[in-house]
């Protein structure tokens, strides 16, 4: 439809107004940080010879099982790697979880559960996605990803992210709708934004589509090098932007991309100079998505821009 | 030997070679008509197609398939009426909401409804088990909650099936598939929980493949029902065998092609041989073969 409030003749989403990010309220993080910074683990699960899945290289007819275990290493090798890597650097991190890994592979949420991190819903598994289903249907998977969490953690997610990013024209409703307080699909801002849906306001939280393994490396090739050099030189740059405006800095890891030996390696270094760096002390808060959501629901009204 | 993957659900057998039986009384052609009654995403999902499809909300497609609940499937209605054939109807669960009125001739006539899946606006061939198992069950539900009888013959949207399909069919109580056209007879499906029967479906003399697909007008189709039908009469003398008619709305339910099809139906029932003919409806014959000897279906 048409946007009513621009009166432009281009279809809208009309999910949120336009303002630029150095003309709003300004706010900080708390203890006065200025840059949230979070690592958000993807833990997925797929079907074996069917279903839809990243490949390292050119994709085998089905049932295409090197690219199924090229994946499968990441359950398997890559997440152990890299949650060690997380206790080593006293980083937080949070999951987004396919809820299928509760049946497949219930072990892996012991240490995830021990280490206090969050878990964030992420439908039943990566070998879909929500786009082509009809409302009732997606209304069903967004049900079937969320009750899983529920029963095996204790209480439900806060925060959604679909497989592949795949939102339908009503996705944000019914995530709304299902109790979420917050989304990481839109990658359209570097602060947490409101949304509008059909039954109340959801928040946005920035999450990344570059800073991102999947996207960088399997994607766009980039070398884990040169990943871990958009992680510092991000990181850099917004070290200083947030002086102005408090921003968030995500980074988002697949266990199959950066769970590999070499690419771990740059990882480390990349997250060791975030830590160390001499400014980190003081505006930087090294934290999970849902504590984001959390302070901005805290916020008085009017700080973050009204949907 | 050849080693190929094959699907483990039935057996090689030749038409010539398996025990004789018949039809009710005598007869040798068993001939049903199967409309498939359709309902689709308005600016989504699949669908048929007459001509190009326009990118996104195709709206000349979508009214041209809702032509076939608003106006064809009456015509339908009428022409079995005036021939007094019995049918029965592949019906999209959603066609109970979108316009219950078309259900209303079908239980009046006693005729009989085959799942066919919510919409044919999707498939199921791609979906996880529980899914299927889930939708199966729906439309199950759905029709017995309608009619007060569930359903006991299933064909998917498009024919399509998952590796699963029989099974979960079979497990959740329905006796019939006619997603195989393998066979003029009917056959016994294995499944992980019991056999399921196979029930012949064409889709050669179906308006959709024929018409939609290959390009072949309302009388070159009209002629391929009376060319099945004398030459199966033929064949039939040494086998009891199975015609089915499939038939959609939006296609035949126009008036040009509809008037072809009256030439071809009447061809049918006005034959001199019409006594060794059986006009029923799938349930029927599968109710018949049931009631066979054990080992005369193979």
């Amino acid at each position: 439809m048409p946007n009513p409030k621009t009166a432009l003749p281009l279809p809208s989403h009309d999910r949120y107004p336009f303002s630029t990010i150095d003309s709003r309220p300004d706010y900080s993080w708390p203890g006065g940080k200025r840059l949230a910074f979070y690592v958000c683990f993807n833990l997925e699960y797929f079907a074996f010879g069917a279903g839809m899945g990243s490949d390292v290289g050119l994709a085998n007819p089905p049932p295409n099982h090197r690219s199924y275990a090229w994946r499968d290493y990441g359950n398997r090798v890559g997440l152990s790697r890299m949650l060690d890597l997380m206790d080593e650097l006293g980083l937080p991190a949070s999951h987004n979880v396919n809820s299928f890994l509760y049946d497949a592979h219930p072990q892996i949420f012991e240490r995830i559960r021990a280490r206090g991190d969050e878990i964030i819903g992420h439908g039943r598994t990566n070998a879909e996605r929500q786009l082509p289903m009809w409302e009732a249907d997606e209304a069903r998977l967004i049900g079937e990803a969320t009750a899983a969490i529920r029963q095996r953690e204790g209480k439900p997610p806060k925060g959604w992210l679909g497989p592949w990013l795949a939102e339908t024209y009503v996705t944000p409703d019914l995530l709304k709708e299902a109790g979420y307080t917050y989304l990481l699909d839109w990658a359209c801002d570097d602060q947490p934004i409101w949304m509008n849906t059909r039954s109340g306001r959801i928040l946005s939280v920035p999450y990344p589509l570059e800073v991102n393994d999947s996207p960088a490396v399997v994607f766009r090739q980039h070398t884990a090098r040169e990943f871990a050099d958009m992680i510092v030189d991000q990181f850099e740059e917004m070290l200083v932007q947030c002086e102005r405006q408090p921003l968030v800095c995500p980074i988002a890891l697949h266990t199959f991309v950066v769970g590999q030996p070499f690419r771990l390696r740059p990882l480390r270094q990349a997250l060791r100079h975030c830590i160390d760096h001499p400014l980190a002390a003081e505006r930087v808060w090294f934290t999970r998505p849902g504590e984001i959501a959390d302070h901005c629901y805290g916020l008085p009204a009017g700080t973050l821009v009204e949907s | 030997m050849l080693q190929l993957p094959h699907h483990g659900r039935y057996d090689y057998s030749a038409i010539t070679r398996r025990k004789d039986y018949s039809w009710p009384q005598g007869k040798r052609l068993a001939i049903y008509l199967a409309l498939n009654i359709e309902h689709f995403a308005y600016g989504g999902g699949l669908g048929h197609a007459v001509s190009n499809e326009l990118p996104q909300p195709d709206g000349r497609t979508f009214a041209w398939r809702d032509y076939g609940n608003r106006v064809g499937v009456w015509r339908l209605y009428e022409l079995l009426d005036q021939l007094k054939v019995p049918a029965c109807h592949l019906v999209n669960t959603t066609v109970f909401d979108y316009c219950p009125e078309v259900i209303e001739p079908i239980v009046a006539r006693g005729d009989e409804i085959i799942g066919h899946g919510r919409t044919n606006a999707e498939r199921q061939g791609q979906w996880w088990e529980a899914d299927e198992r889930r939708m199966l069950e729906e439309v199950r539900d759905k029709i017995a909650g309608h009619t007060g009888r569930a359903p006991r013959g299933w064909m998917g949207p498009w024919m399509s099936q998952s590796r699963t399909t029989a099974d979960l069919l079979q497990e959740t109580g329905y006796g019939f598939v006619m997603d195989w056209p393998c066979d003029d007879q009917p056959i016994w499906l294995r499944t992980r929980g019991g056999r399921l029967m196979s029930m012949p479906y064409s889709l050669e003399i179906n308006d959709s493949p024929q018409i939609l697909v290959r390009h072949h007008t309302g009388e070159e189709f009209a002629t391929m029902i009376v060319h099945q039908f004398e030459e199966m009469l033929r064949q039939s003398a040494a086998q009891p065998l199975v015609l089915g008619i499939a038939l959609h709305t939006m296609i035949v339910g126009q008036p040009y092609r509809l008037y072809a099809l009256r030439r071809a139906l009447e061809h049918i029932v006005n034959h001199p041989q019409a006594d060794k003919v059986w006009i029923t409806r799938p349930g029927e014959i599968y109710d018949h073969c049931l009631s066979l000897p054990d080992g005369t279906i193979a």
